[in-house]
């Protein structure tokens, strides 16, 4: 690990930010002891230094990881970025550097600690995506699907083109509660913004009906002479429980309409990226 | 009667059908309005039984005309009967798609007056979805043997997977307990079915929904337990299927007793899950990991050792060929040492051309050691304090609860009784999505 220099690096929190700090941090030579995204300010000890997101460079750096170690380092990197592991930037900084350093090799160098963060990382997030694309439960009213997820990882890119394709004429809206991200799509425009207290209309007597159904065929169609609590709470944790219908009892408390907000700002740009692995 | 009536009675009599998962098909851009495939599959939730729900999974109707003894749905039992009609289904399955419940429809049904009849009412919900929707979802169809075969082509037109259950796994049990089913009238649909999907166009680009019959392939079950025949036996006859019929699956379905009748395990019987748990470890085995149902089992050896999965046990009965090298061996011996999947060899494959691998360096790729130590060395050192001898290495392949009862009496006299499923097994046991 290179030696850090007594400076904090702070950067505009996405994906393109950070490969601008990337840049900025092999222009000068040096690796910053902290960095953190704005807003996420912490007490540093440090001199703090913005770095301006920089799209110009942020694509060489992009293309440099892809022609020093391949498409594979690169999806590594962004599933770790947007994964929720500690001091992931400074973890994906010398990641890499590791991958400008040995090339394809560096992906397979897991017993060194920081490829082995970051995959891990890179793993844990995937895994959550791949979770939510069953998990992810809408609620239809005037012909609009929406819903509200609360995932460990920001896993909203990762998931995007999954219901982006499924749901192709359909509109809908998936809010990411944890990290204030929304998806937006309405017959193939799509959208990822920042968005806070984003709350789901009421259901009305259809959705109703639809989830008396479905609640009835989840009840019916376990095998009672299987039954098997502790293999049903490995598959399925008990943190996605709040989320899926047929976990709820009965009929819920009425809901009182409420507006959300979203403003339309788009904050990030990984979700146009192809990130399976 | 009302939906709510009708689903709650047609999926009680379909959940026994074990075969639900979405996977083996991939579509996207094909011209669906609504819905798509993805490959490998995607679990929407789990039962109470820790079975994996991708699918809505319900007959078209239980008035079954035919009088097999071991289903719930046979003529001669007394239970409510339901019909939907081709409308409400399709409307179901939209409705539970786009709030995101399910992958797909499962859809099979009871003989309805008489195969040709009950394989239209199929089609025509399906085309309901497909055509007038524009479903792009996954669908699994059964094909109902006896049915008139250009139904069954037109059923495979729509459908991502096909199925015909053989269910009883020997000629003699088919002919006692299901008198109206021939063993001809599974095996023609099936051969039908195989060759229809082998005339399907290579490139999936060239492919339009209606010029794929079940791109998904084909699948059957079979059912453990109600008749007498042994592991070997079931074991083999899956291997011939995969063979002859080219199938992406095999399932196996503990029996559980639905009928009092002499030729079945009385109704007080516990369904084998122990036994269930491992055929699908030993067809997990012949499809991933190379090895042969010969290998696993014989005529002497016919029922598979209760107290380890069937890998530890070829081990056990081979420890000649251990212990193994990891930075070394092929691809094919590694997959053989217990404790190693798939994925554990793809990362020591992948992670061994940076440099030599030890017991650490395994841990940090995730590979679990447990049982894997007693067959392996890095770099000709073994794992420190093993004893490498066939006793000691049995007891600490077992869970406690097996061991246990190993100690309470030698294991070959108790091959007739069941222990607990341990937890590892508890765990894994997820029949539909192994
Ligand atoms: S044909 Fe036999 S197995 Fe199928 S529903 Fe009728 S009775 Fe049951």
């Amino acid at each position: 690990m290179p030696d850090r220099s007594a400076v904090a690096y702070v950067y505009d929190g996405s994906f393109e930010g950070f490969l601008s700090l990337v840049f900025e941090s092999w222009r000068k030579k040096e690796t910053p002891s902290v960095i953190f995204p704005q807003g996420g300010e912490q007490l540093v000890l440090f001199p703090v230094v913005f770095v301006e997101t920089d799209i110009e460079r942020s694509e060489r750096v992009r293309k440099g990881i892809v022609r020093a170690a391949g498409a594979e380092a690169l999806g590594n990197i962004e599933c770790c970025f947007l994964s929720n592991a500690a001091e992931k930037e400074l973890l994906l900084l010398d990641y890499i550097r590791l991958c400008i350093a040995n090339g394809p090799k560096t992906l397979s160098m897991l017993a060194d600690n920081t490829v082995c963060a970051v995959t891990k990382a890179a793993r844990a997030c995937l895994r959550e995506a791949h979770h939510y694309k069953g998990f992810v439960r809408f609620s239809v009213r005037g012909g609009v699907m929406t819903c509200v997820i609360e995932p460990k990882h920001a896993v909203l890119p990762l998931i995007a083109d999954h219901f982006c394709g499924r749901y192709s004429w359909e509109n809908f809206i998936i809010y990411d509660k944890t990290h204030g991200l929304a998806l937006l799509y309405s017959k193939g425009c799509r959208a990822l913004v920042a968005a806070q207290g984003f709350e789901p209309p009421p259901a009305d007597a259809d959705e109703r009906e639809a989830r008396r159904l479905w609640k009835l065929f989840y009840d019916t169609v376990a095998i009672e002479e299987r039954d098997n609590p502790r293999c049903r709470m490995s598959l399925m944790p008990k943190r996605f429980w709040s989320l899926l219908t047929e976990m709820q009892d009965e009929t819920e408390k009425p809901a009182l309409p409420q507006l959300g907000r979203l403003p339309a700002q788009p904050v990030a740009r990984v979700g146009e990226q192809e990130l399976s692995p | 009667m009302d939906l709510y009536e009708k689903l709650r009675i047609l999926t009680d009599s379909a959940k026994y059908d074990v075969a639900c998962t979405s996977s083996g098909s991939s579509s996207s851009g094909t011209g669906a309005r609504i819905g798509n495939t993805v490959s490998c599959g995607i679990c929407h939730t789990f039962a109470a039984d820790g079975r994996c729900v991708s699918l809505l999974k319900v007959l078209m109707s239980n008035a079954c005309v035919y009088d097999c003894l071991y289903c719930v749905n046979r003529v001669s039992n007394d239970v409510e009967r339901a019909t939907f009609t081709p409308r409400e289904l399709a409307d179901l399955t939209i409705g539970f798609y786009k709030r995101n419940f399910i992958e797909g429809l499962f859809l099979s049904s009871g003989v309805v007056k008489n195969p040709d009849y009950t394989c239209e009412r199929m089609i025509e919900s399906l085309r309901i979805l497909r055509e007038d929707y524009g479903f792009g979802g996954y669908v699994h169809a059964k094909a109902i043997p006896g049915a008139d075969s250009r139904l069954i082509e037109r059923l495979g037109c729509l459908a991502d997977r096909m199925s015909v259950n053989i269910e009883l796994p020997s000629h003699e049990s088919l002919r006692l307990l299901a008198p109206d089913k021939s063993r001809e009238s599974i095996l023609k649909p099936m051969g039908l079915i195989k060759e229809r999907i082998a005339e399907n166009p290579r490139s999936p680009a060239l492919r339009s929904r209606a010029q794929r019959f079940a791109p998904a392939g084909q699948s059957t079950q079979l059912i453990v337990g109600a008749t007498p025949e042994s592991d070997y036996r079931i074991l083999s006859l899956a291997a011939a299927m995969y063979q002859k019929y080219a199938l992406k699956r095999v399932f196996y379905s503990a029996y559980i007793p639905v009928a009092d009748n002499p030729l079945l395990p009385a109704v007080t019987a516990k369904p084998p899950l122990l036994r269930e748990h491992r055929l699908y470890q030993a067809d997990w085995l012949l499809r991933f990991y190379g090895f042969e149902a010969d290998e696993l089992l014989d005529e002497t050896h016919c029922n598979f050792n209760e107290y380890v999965d069937p890998k530890c046990n070829w081990a056990l009965n081979h420890l000649d060929r251990f212990p193994v090298e990891v930075n070394t061996a092929d691809r094919e011996m590694l997959l053989r040492v217990p404790g190693f999947g798939v994925t554990g060899v793809r990362r020591i494959l992948q992670a061994r051309r940076a440099g030599k691998l030890s017991f650490d360096g395994l841990k940090k790729l995730g590979v679990t050691l447990k049982r894997a130590r007693y067959f392996i060395t890095c770099s000709g050192k073994a794992a420190p304090g093993l004893v490498f001898e066939h006793e000691s290495i049995l007891r600490a392949l077992m869970s406690d609860s097996c061991l246990a009862a190993y100690e309470s009496g030698g294991y070959e006299q108790l091959s007739l009784f069941s222990p607990r499923p341990d937890r590892e097994d508890t765990v894994k046991c997820l029949t539909g999505q192994l």
